[in-house]
């Protein structure tokens, strides 16, 4: 039993070193710099920054609102000028079941992405993962922070 | 550098032993108790030899408590503290209106414990059980759960789910730097112990039917994967990680496969993996979410949440892929079911006008009933003698874990005092 014990805290400690390596290449990457050189990912994340880069939706609802279709055209004329990756983070709000949300975040990650290759911008330069309600803007229980939760972000 | 590495390493090392040890527990509060208790004093044991670490009766005291099927005596009340049989008096217990009476005594040789115990029908006069437990003091709390599993088998004819474990995963909330464990435990929230730590989300925690695997969602390397792990040994192997969602394993009945949610061919779909050579087979195709998938006892059917129909509802489809079959109409918001191992009824999220609870329906006749009166609540994990259901709720905003009773008559709560907790899993 100690010989397990002590097993699994080294194996616990492998595990943190894991998350600790993985943390520090996740803060090195910046937005959308992957694979590009510093000057264009910079030029990069300061026009992004001009756009809107967050998508709304409704309650249990995956497809596009309007204002988001006005704000992706922005994005996909500007996408089309460049070529760099982009990733795209699907999140749903707290209600309801966890795994139902974690798909619910993928199918707004997709639309987002569907839309983009309607727009022109080709699909292998598009990663996509849904975080479902893991990953809340905001901790609250009430409609106005799940209407912030309710997003996709692109990066 | 390398010193450096080693430093930290060896700083990790014992932070990492610290924090597994002392991961706080989760403390139980019962709410809620059966109208009609069965109502037993347990006397504390005498112990002859080295002395124990833990109050083994106090443990059964409590194990048989939050079933919410007994009332305790206190022991306060007790006229007398018998822990053998010819110093019981059957009228004193009588006077104090217990219907049994739990005595015991124990002696330590060695790191052996031997614990015996005697379960009295008062009424009757009659000894219902004595029992001798030999094991290593090691195992003190697990002695315990033993004891309650068989008094509670012999009073209520159902048997214990005592001596089971939990998984569950802890988050602290701190947006800037959060931290995700898998945390392993017994029943009673004790011997909590941390398997794996990790600044992205732990999902989905699930049993092997045997209880030595588990499997989880982990976003370690920044999206999903579903892993299993060996419990014993801490070894792991990453079973997918294919391009989009990798989620909700779950074991069939046998041990032989696992069925699980991949988008990879465009859209959250459900399949089913052979564990032997990881082969796998597609069970839906619809171009709607279908997730959350669990089997029926038998092994030849799952149930799984789909919004084929437009909202979330629960379906039934047999694994010689005929269409699938509604069966949750009540509702908007049906999702994440499971079924009682006697195939009678499944508990389940049942949402209305935006509320959120567990509820249980009947698969024969369709009659729902709702459990609880929580309204976040979510991840329902049934206890392995379908007694209880464990779910995660928020209660002023923290994230708590909470039992109901099929027939909801018994309530508890297992906060953490120190973390959000979500997620529960039973152990078969």
């Amino acid at each position: 039993m100690i010989k397990k014990i002590a097993l699994m805290f080294i194996f616990s400690y492998f595990l943190s070193a894991c998350s600790s390596i993985s943390n520090l290449s996740g803060s090195n990457s910046g937005a959308v710099s992957s694979g590009s050189g510093d000057a264009i990912s910079v030029d990069v994340t300061g026009n992004l920054k001009d756009l809107d880069n967050v998508f709304y939706f409704d309650f249990d609802q995956y497809d596009l609102t309007l204002k988001s279709r006005d704000a992706l055209d922005a994005q996909a004329s500007y996408l089309r000028n460049n070529s760099s990756k982009i990733r795209l983070e699907g999140h749903a709000d707290e209600r309801g079941s966890r795994e139902y949300n974690l798909a619910l975040g993928e199918s707004r990650a997709k639309a987002v992405a569907d839309y983009l290759v309607i727009k022109g911008i080709s699909r292998s330069r598009i990663d996509l993962v849904s975080y479902g309600e893991e990953r809340p803007v905001s901790l609250d229980s009430n409609e106005s922070a799940y209407k912030l939760n309710r997003r996709v972000e692109l990066k | 550098m390398i010193f450096l590495n080693f430093f930290k390493i060896s700083i990790l090392i014992l932070m990492l032993s610290l924090s597994s040890l002392c991961h706080s527990n989760l403390i139980i509060e019962v709410t809620s108790f059966v109208k009609n208790p069965i109502k037993i004093a347990v006397v504390p044991f005498e112990n002859s030899g080295k002395n124990l670490k833990y109050d083994i009766a106090a443990i059964v005291a409590s194990d048989l408590s939050r079933s919410g099927q007994f009332e305790i005596l206190k022991t306060e009340d007790m006229f007398s503290l018998p822990n053998r049989e010819e110093e019981v008096y059957f009228r004193d217990w009588r006077a104090l209106g217990v219907d049994y009476l739990l005595i015991g005594n124990s002696t330590v040789n060695n790191d052996k414990l031997q614990q015996h115990y005697i379960l009295f029908d008062v009424y009757a006069e009659k000894k219902l059980l004595s029992k001798k437990i030999n094991q290593n003091i090691l195992f003190e709390r697990k002695i315990a759960h033993k004891i309650s599993d068989t008094v509670y088998e012999k009073l209520t004819g159902v048997p214990g789910a005592f001596s089971s474990s939990l998984l569950y995963v802890s988050h602290r909330l701190n947006a800037n730097n959060p931290l995700y464990r898998l945390i392993l435990s017994d029943s009673d929230g004790a011997n909590a112990i941390e398997i794996l730590r990790s600044s992205e989300p732990i999902l989905s925690p699930t049993w092997s039917p045997d209880g030595k695997d588990i499997a989880y969602v982990s976003f370690e390397t920044k999206r999903p994967a579903i892993y299993k792990q060996r419990i014993s040994s801490g070894k792991r192997k990453k079973i997918t990680n294919f391009k989009g969602l990798n989620s909700s394993p779950v074991w069939s009945p046998n041990g032989k496969k696992i069925a699980m949610v991949l988008s990879k061919d465009g859209n959250p779909e459900i399949y089913i993996m052979t564990l032997r050579n990881g082969k796998l087979e597609r069970i839906t195709n619809n171009l709607s979410i279908d997730t959350e998938p669990s089997w029926l006892p038998d092994g030849k059917s799952l149930i799984f949440t789909s919004d084929r129909g437009g909202r979330p509802q629960i379906y039934q489809v047999n694994l010689n892929k005929s269409q699938p079959k509604r069966l949750t109409f009540k509702g908007d918001y049906n999702a994440k079911g499971s079924v009682t191992k006697d195939g009678k009824g499944m508990v389940m999220i049942h949402g209305d006008e935006s509320k959120y609870h567990i509820a249980w329906q009947d698969l024969k006749t369709g009659e729902l009933k709702i459990l609880t009166n929580t309204s976040l609540d979510e991840s329902p994990s049934l206890a392995p003698n379908d007694s209880m259901v464990l779910y995660a709720t928020k209660i002023k905003g923290k994230g708590v874990l909470a039992g109901v009773s099929l027939d909801g008559g018994v309530k508890f709560l297992l906060p953490s005092p120190t973390s959000d907790v979500r997620e529960p899993a039973w152990s078969p």
